[in-house]
């Protein structure tokens, strides 16, 4: 007993010496840190153009100009998406408010509400196609240092987020996601289902100057069971505006016009 | 003992290595994709090629038909607080109906708009107003009765694309507690059935003098309502409520709900006066998507001013043209001729191959045991879309959908947009 008194003091001397030195940083931080180099904190327009590929051919492509607003109260967005492109769909919106999701038709001047599962286009799920803080909807629980393949092919040293769905809002039960170990720029993310399959993985690339930071500009998403089935996003055209709370209501939809 | 765990680590590697070199391919795709732009216009247009086949109820030859159809919108952008919209499709058939020309064009909007704030919103002219959540059957959707001129399929998305709107003032006004809407829609003609193809029709949808209140509080995400009081003319006050809200990540319910006083649908087919009574019509359902992008919908839609199961056998019994005056009436109103209803609805995106989706819809009438069924096979492509739909009425003699004139029907429909 007194020798393991004896050697207890020493190390229990060292014990916050070895805590200071060995943890990380708040994982919850990081992934926050991550979120705002992906969003902006203020409302904007962007042109998502989204291109779906099976087998190395182009199957599908469509190009949205997306609005986002972020919602005072949740910390998360509030997304008006317009479709430019292809012909057959120009004008139709999808209007976004947290699981309040509608698609409206100017041919049938009618409003049909969605489930979160609709899909837009390929693996694009809603959450990829509009703004969305993870921050909000997923609990960080670690950050280790790991070297992983980025979006360049090029090895890149980061920190690996470990992510669980925190409350309903939360598309996927489990997300694993590598940030910039030196900026916290989000380099790679894996999407879980509740059986744990990989549903599918996104890389985040192509940083370019938007709003005064270097944002990536194109997500590619690889499906989890056929990696040949691949959705390219690309944004273009940020511009800071205001985007009037009245403009993300249902009854709204009919009366909204391109400006 | 070493060899298993030297083999599952010769797995592991490999299987990261071909999931690496996949996702390398996936990556050299993207720096391939070329960037794209797309020059946006102030208007829209299609134009639809069909040629089908039908085979009588009663025995006879099939016969062929086909049409030419043009669809448009004008939407220019807005610049200050004014905005023109309008659309319009021209039908030209080879084998009209009875009392139809062959060429119909329907202007389904003409749109002068104004917005003086962001929060409100007036608009004067044709307007396609629509409420309503279900798929197929609107209790709320109040201006719907006289407004299709043309009928191109039994799809509830054609109908409610391609019909006219009733002209009038609107007003709708958004609080951060939810969003008015008053519409006046006034007398401006009398109804006379099948007016000229280039006819702007107001008789059709503007034979009365009417009125719509509606608010839709914001209750947050879940559950999305609105409440209606629509007024017309001669007749006891609509009241209304359109309900829908999630069940998990995939399925949305909802209800839709109309009642007021108001004649039998016998009575206003046939002019009858009688005791007025309060008669509900509701629409319930569900759709849910599945991951594989296969959204299932279905309906029960239940209609109480329409006759139930013995009033229906009745009315089957009575003189031929009594019978075919009520389902003329039915047809017009966009009402269903019997009680209670199933629908049932299917669509899957890329069901078969990328770009190839299959759709498809079966209405039961519960009251005497008929149904009619649909099934359309499309394949979108960059500018053209070739569908090809199928479509069976099922019933007795005179039943709600064994009365249709053809029991089968084929055909084929290229589309080209602009």
């Amino acid at each position: 007993m007194q020798r393991r008194s004896l050697l207890a003091l020493p190390l229990a001397a060292l014990a916050p010496w070895h805590h200071k030195a060995w943890a990380g940083p708040d994982p919850q931080a990081v992934l926050a840190a991550s979120d705002a180099i992906r969003n902006p904190d203020f409302s904007f327009r962007l042109v998502n153009t989204l291109v779906e590929y099976r087998q190395g051919r182009q199957t599908d492509s469509s190009q949205l100009a997306v609005y986002s607003r972020p919602d005072t109260a949740g910390g998360q967005f509030r997304s008006l998406v317009r479709y430019l492109a292809p012909a057959r769909d120009v004008g139709k919106l999808i209007l976004y408010n947290g699981k309040d999701l509608w698609f409206y038709d100017p041919a049938s001047q009618g409003s049909i509400r969605l489930s979160p599962q609709q899909r837009l286009l390929g693996q694009a799920s809603n959450g990829d196609v509009v703004t969305t803080n993870f921050a909000r909807d997923y609990r960080a629980t670690s950050a280790a240092e790991e070297t992983t393949q980025d979006g360049d092919r090029k090895p890149r040293l980061c920190l690996k987020l470990a992510l669980e769905a925190q409350g309903p809002d939360a598309n996927y039960p489990r997300v694993e996601m590598w940030v910039d170990a030196s900026n916290h720029r989000p380099v790679k993310a894996r999407f879980y289902a509740d059986t744990g399959n990989l549903l599918k993985t996104a890389y985040y690339r192509r940083y370019e100057n938007a709003f005064g930071t270097e944002r990536p500009t194109e997500t590619v998403i690889i499906d989890g069971l056929d990696p040949s089935w691949v959705t390219v996003m690309r944004y273009s055209q940020w511009e800071r505006r205001d985007v009037p709370q009245a403009w993300l209501q249902r009854d709204y939809l009919p009366h909204w016009r391109p400006e | 003992m070493m060899r298993r765990p030297l083999i599952a680590l010769c797995l592991l590697w490999g299987t990261s290595a071909l999931a690496s070199d996949a996702e390398a391919d996936a990556l050299q795709l993207a720096d391939d994709t070329p960037t794209s732009t797309t020059e946006q216009r102030p208007w829209q247009a299609y134009a639809e090629i069909a040629a089908g086949r039908a085979w009588p109820q009663a025995a006879g030859l099939a016969q062929d038909d086909g049409r030419l159809s043009l669809d448009w919108r004008l939407e220019p952008a807005a610049s200050g607080p004014w905005y023109v919209r309008a659309a319009g499709r021209l039908d030209m058939r080879s084998r009209p109906m009875l009392t139809q020309e062959n060429a119909i064009h329907t202007l389904k909007d003409a749109v002068l708009g104004y917005t003086p704030t962001q929060n409100l919103v007036l608009e004067a002219g044709r307007i396609r107003l629509r409420q309503g959540v279900a798929l197929g059957y609107n209790p709320t959707d109040f201006f719907r009765d006289g407004s299709i001129r043309s009928e191109v399929s039994m799809d509830p998305a054609s109908l409610r694309e391609n019909r006219q709107g009733s002209a009038m003032l609107h007003l709708q006004h958004h609080s951060a507690n939810g969003v008015w809407q008053f519409a006046f829609s006034p007398r401006l003609a009398t109804h006379k059935p099948a007016p000229g193809g280039w006819n702007l029709d107001w008789g059709a949808t503007n034979h009365l003098n009417r009125a719509l209140l509606a608010y839709a509080p914001r209750w947050g995400e879940s559950i999305s309502a609105q409440g209606l009081l629509h007024l017309r003319q001669g007749q006891g006050a609509q009241w209304g409520m359109n309900l829908s809200g999630l069940l998990g990540q995939a399925t949305v319910a909802y209800l839709e709900w109309s009642g007021g006083t108001s004649p039998t649908q016998l009575q206003q087919a046939l002019g009858l006066v009688g005791p007025e009574q309060w008669h509900h019509r509701l629409a319930v359902g569900a759709r849910h998507t599945s991951a594989n992008q296969l959204t299932l919908t279905a309906e029960l839609h239940y209609n109480g001013a329409a006759p139930g199961r013995r009033g229906w056998q009745a009315l089957r019994a009575m003189p031929l043209p009594v019978y075919g005056q009520y389902r003329a009436w039915a047809a017009n109103a966009l009402e269903p001729a019997t009680r209670h209803g199933l629908f049932l609805h299917a669509a899957w995106k890329d069901a078969v191959h990328p770009g190839l989706d299959l759709n498809g819809m079966c209405q039961f009438d519960l009251d005497d045991a008929s149904r009619r069924c649909w099934l359309e096979l499309r394949h979108r492509g960059r500018r053209l879309d070739m569908a090809l739909q199928w479509q069976r009425n099922h019933g007795a003699a005179l039943s709600h959908f064994g009365a249709w004139p053809w029991a089968a029907r084929w055909e084929l429909i290229a589309r080209h947009y602009f």
